[in-house]
């Protein structure tokens, strides 16, 4: 073990499920530091990693200072403006500890993406892919955490399975026509959009599934779908949308098929006032 | 007696207020928006459950051997449970699957290997 007194800094569920890992290997974990106002983990890690344990999560707050010189000793926590992201001075508070585990992020490896010659796309930093989750290198699939990062593997095995079956058939009736390429475009509160990319000509029956992550917390949002910009598809309202948890949407293929000629799909949230 | 849950069935959380007998038993729950946490809640009370995770080593392997419950365990349960795997001793080769700790604390569940080393 690395130490035994621990301090977390980012509540995703990286953070959430190391904090419950290092209680089960006989570490104290001190807190869990969030610099949002919400953890950006599942509720149910946050329920099971941290209240099962007593374990605090300190919203709102990061870490502005670290003691110590061969060896962390320490570690000063302040709590931030919920707007600048900045530290208001004054609330510093010091946690004595031997480790401070850092959980700020993932993103896609990119090395055989790029090595490959793979698009990437800024939202997700993963590889830009159709519905069939092909690059715009033909042959090349893209599937799970090295496309963009899942919270739950269950969504990763599905993925996997479609790409799979793509790639498949890629291999047995070789490369196809796919026509042209409409881009799927990022609307209001969506962020990471997979597939970035739709090839209308060579749909099947199959639906063609988005997923993304909404960019703040949301009531009531629905998740909607514009083709050239007329509205094609309007969800039910979801009761909660958050960072934490990637919404998908199935939609059905027929509504870019019978189209024609489309020039751009926007998938976006509409939340009411 | 009170006592305040989070509901883990969805990002919104809701805080359940659930109110207990003197004997700790279920008796009613408040703050939930969906039946999820309506029906979340007693459960929760009554028989709190985890799938517990954990590694060991293994003689004569370099890499430690991950294992889980077959099922979940009583919350009360977990460091029992992870002190039995602690004191388990196991020889290669394993099996995914493979009982490691057979009825672990008792509770009819095993501790299994998840994966498979040479």
């Amino acid at each position: 073990m690395p130490g035994r007194t621990v301090v977390i800094l980012g509540s995703g569920d990286i953070g959430l499920i190391m904090a419950r890992r290092m209680t089960f290997e006989g570490c104290d974990v001190k807190a869990c530091v969030e610099l949002m106002p919400f953890s950006s983990g599942l509720k149910r890690n946050v329920v099971q990693c941290l209240d099962d344990y007593d374990i605090p999560l300190m919203l709102n707050h990061t870490v502005v200072d670290i003691a110590g010189h061969d060896r962390v000793e320490g570690v000063t926590i302040a709590e931030v403006d919920e707007k600048t992201k900045k530290p208001i001075p004054g609330t510093e508070q010091y946690i004595e500890c031997d480790t401070l585990l850092l959980s700020v992020g993932l993103i896609p490896e990119n090395e055989l993406s790029v090595g490959a010659g793979v698009d990437l796309a800024r939202s997700t930093q993963g590889p830009v892919v159709d519905e069939n989750y092909e690059t715009n290198v033909d042959g090349v699939f893209a599937a799970g955490n090295v496309l963009h990062v899942h919270d739950l593997v269950d969504f990763v095995s599905e993925e996997a399975a479609r790409a799979g079956e793509a790639a498949a058939k890629y291999v047995i009736s070789g490369k196809a026509d796919k026509g042209t390429g409409v881009p799927v475009q990022e609307g209001f509160g969506v962020s990471g959009i997979v597939p970035q990319l739709i090839h209308p000509k060579q749909l099947t029956d199959q639906p063609v599934k988005f997923m993304f992550r909404p960019r703040d917390v949301y009531k009531g949002a629905r998740i909607c779908v514009d083709v050239d910009g007329k509205e094609v598809l309007r969800g039910k309202p979801h009761m909660i949308m958050a960072p934490g948890e990637m919404a998908s949407l199935s939609v059905d293929s027929e509504l870019f098929k019978k189209k024609g000629d489309i020039s751009n799909v926007t998938v976006r949230l509409e939340v009411r006032a | 007696m009170e006592k305040i849950l989070t509901c883990i069935g969805c990002p919104m959380g809701c805080q359940l207020t659930v109110t207990l007998d003197e004997n700790g038993a279920f008796q009613s729950v408040t703050g939930y928006s969906c039946k999820v946490g309506k029906e979340y809640a007693p459960n929760e009370i009554a028989n709190p459950t985890r799938m517990v995770t954990s590694v060991m080593l293994v003689p004569g392997s370099r890499t430690p051997l991950s294992v889980k419950t077959a099922r979940a365990i009583p919350k009360r349960l977990i460091f029992d449970c992870l002190n039995e795997i602690r004191m388990a001793t196991i020889a290669l080769p394993i099996k995914i699957g493979d009982v490691i700790v057979p009825n672990v604390c008792g509770t009819g569940i095993d501790v299994v290997a998840t994966r498979n080393l040479k």
